[in-house]
């Protein structure tokens, strides 16, 4: 699975030494956001929806870049007795801009992601802290505030980690500031 | 200008090589992620630690776990059924048999499979020949022991125990298995067991009782019955009580549904269960071996009344009926319509063809009804016939695979010398021969 999305990356990459050689000039974006993050830990018969804070930041040149998110959680949830403390996640994607279409644009996002987390359980023996690393992606759109230049609106999903026991994904909703 | 050309240039290629740079940077970088070290996590244990928090708020998590079926003695090549019975947090008992893993302390001397089948392996007399087999949840980790002992110390007494720990009355209609503890010579005491035991009543009684133990009452009046059993040259007797004070309704089952109504074509079969409440409880209990069933009138149905399909039902004759199973005093009825056209063109035995076996030897002879309706052409009625054997002492029949399609009548000779037998079949008024003809057959046929 992560071999064959590496080679599409590459594959992919392979394309864009011709944006390099047009006569366009190069766009160079970077921004900054902050959003409010409703993530969804989900098992077979079972789901949890702990939320949490990310600040993300990134830059782009021609439409392709880098961005690198942190998020830190703002409340736990529970499964019974279970209650599911998603701490912290740290993720570093590559960032694939679309253009912008009457302020609207849409990211792609495929990169990795280490979301720690802490389960403990009264009654439950389970109490562990652990860390939950591996491919991750996402998708979002995000449209220009109108009177406010540089500033966007952004709502995303993305899949933090998953195998096959467990999922975690998160909708995020919040503002970019570009620079 | 072509200066000035060749400088935009430069400076375009230039460019060009660092967002190429800029890229492969990228690319390499994200690359290595996504081949990157791979997640080291507990997830496998989080998942099932979620489904026993799930378990356990349904109040299904099994918290204890007993064997069923342990305490006992086999000999070497025997076997024993164990049963993993769970007790929840609920309060409830469900057989988490096939969710355990089974282990046995001694392979050397008896094996447990996945199923809880034990297999004597070696007689042991060092510490009786006991062995512990553990059950283990596969879910909660959670286990339970029983011993088993393998040897083949002879037996030196029998003692049924009372099937109710408080020496009260078994409920009418509802079947339980008679069990007896087993004294060996060694000290050993097998206990709740029907193993190697020969069951009997006696013949005042309405009760029946298999080779497993098991007792059916259907009286409808309180019954004592004398249980008989014999292990080896030893034997004890047991008198049970069973009282129909207690049975509410019975309901007739077809595919786990109460049903009062049913329509079957000509030929069709289908199968009935029989279920009873009590005035205790809300509890449903199968009654399938203890029912009677029967029809209000005519044979429109042909009824399997005993055995392993007892409440096989076959559409016989055209019209309607009632389907009435009673038990220990109360009954229900379901209406049955039969469906179709049942003149019937001919009847036969075995397709008329000779039909020869040899001294000592056996053949099952069917009945086959042909109807006029091209739809159904021909029907084994066998089951549904009356045969009977010409007086001469050579052969005896019985009826076998009672409430399928192959059901028959079997006919042995009884005796080592030739002969000629009349078996003849009555069926809905008609009636048919055929001759068995008892002789040493050649090679050649």
């Amino acid at each position: 699975m992560k071999t064959t999305a590496s080679l599409i990356v590459l594959l992919i990459s392979i394309s864009f030494p011709s944006f390099a050689n047009s006569a366009d000039s190069y766009s160079v974006d970077s921004y900054l956001g902050i959003d409010y993050v409703y993530s969804d830990i989900e098992f077979t018969d079972e789901r949890t929806n702990p939320n949490s804070i990310a600040v993300r930041a990134g830059f782009s040149i021609s439409r392709i870049g880098l961005e690198a998110q942190y998020l830190q959680a703002t409340n736990t949830d529970n499964i019974y007795r279970l209650t599911f403390d998603l701490e912290q996640s740290a993720a570093l994607y590559l960032l694939m801009k679309s253009k912008v279409y009457n302020g609207y644009g849409v990211d792609v996002l495929a990169g990795y992601a280490s979301t720690k987390m802490l389960v403990t359980g009264s009654g439950n023996p389970y109490n562990e802290e652990d860390t939950y690393q591996g491919l991750s992606w996402g998708v979002a759109i995000h449209k220009e505030i109108p009177y406010f230049e540089q500033a966007k609106i952004r709502l995303g999903y993305q899949s933090l980690y998953r195998d096959d026991y467990m999922e975690i994904t998160a909708i995020s909703l919040g503002v970019m500031y570009q620079f | 200008m072509k200066a000035l050309t060749k400088t935009i240039n430069v400076m375009r290629i230039k460019k060009s090589r660092k967002y190429s740079v800029f890229l492969s940077f990228v690319i390499a970088l994200t690359s290595s992620m996504l081949t990157g070290c791979d997640t080291d996590n507990n997830s496998a244990e989080l998942a099932n630690a979620v489904e026993v928090e799930s378990l356990f708020e349904q109040g299904l998590l099994v918290e204890e776990i007993t064997i069923k079926g342990a305490h006992t003695r086999i000999k070497a090549g025997e076997t024993q059924q164990l049963n993993a019975i769970g007790i929840t947090n609920g309060g409830t008992n469900v057989d988490v048999t096939n969710d355990t893993t089974w282990s046995s302390s001694d392979i050397t001397i008896a094996t447990v499979d996945e199923n809880g089948l034990v297999t004597g392996i070696a007689n042991s007399e060092v510490n009786q020949g006991i062995v512990i087999i553990t059950a283990t949840s596969n879910s909660t980790g959670i286990s339970g022991e029983g011993q088993i002992s393998v040897s083949d110390v002879v037996a030196t007494g029998i003692k049924l125990n009372q099937p109710m720990s408080d020496g009260s009355n078994i409920n009418t209609c509802i079947a339980v298995g008679i069990t007896g503890d087993v004294t060996y010579a060694d000290g050993y005491i097998s206990m709740n067991t029907a193993s190697g035991m020969s069951f009997s009543v006696d013949e005042a009684s309405t009760a029946t009782i298999d080779s497993n133990g098991i007792l059916n009452t259907s009286s409808a009046n309180i019954e004592t019955t004398s249980i008989t059993a014999t292990l080896d040259e030893f034997t004890d007797t047991l008198s049970v009580t069973a009282s129909p004070v207690n049975l509410d309704v019975i309901d007739i089952l077809f595919d786990d549904e109460i049903i009062e109504t049913s329509t079957l074509a000509m030929g069709e079969r289908m199968l009935v269960n029989g279920q009873i409440t009590l005035t205790t409880g809300e509890t449903l209990y199968n009654i399938d071996t203890a029912i009677n069933w029967l029809q209000a009138d005519g044979s429109y149905l042909g009824i399997t009344s005993t055995g392993d399909n007892k409440g096989t039902v076959l559409a016989l004759r055209t019209g309607d009926t009632q389907l009435i199973g009673n038990c220990g005093g109360k009954q229900t009825a379901v209406t049955m319509t039969v469906t179709g056209e049942d003149d019937i063109e001919s009847i036969e035995i075995n397709q008329d063809l000779d039909i020869y076996i040899e001294p000592l030897g056996s053949i099952e002879l069917t009945l086959t009804a042909d109807y006029t309706d091209s739809s159904l052409s021909s029907l084994n009625v066998s089951e549904f016939a009356y045969w009977s054997i010409e007086e001469n002492g050579a052969l005896k029949g019985e009826y076998i695979n009672l409430g399928t399609d192959t059901a028959s009548y079997k006919v042995t000779s009884i005796i080592d010398e030739a002969s000629d037998v009349t078996v003849t079949a009555t069926y809905n008024g008609e009636v048919t021969t055929t001759t068995i003809n008892i002789e040493e057959l050649s090679s050649s046929e």
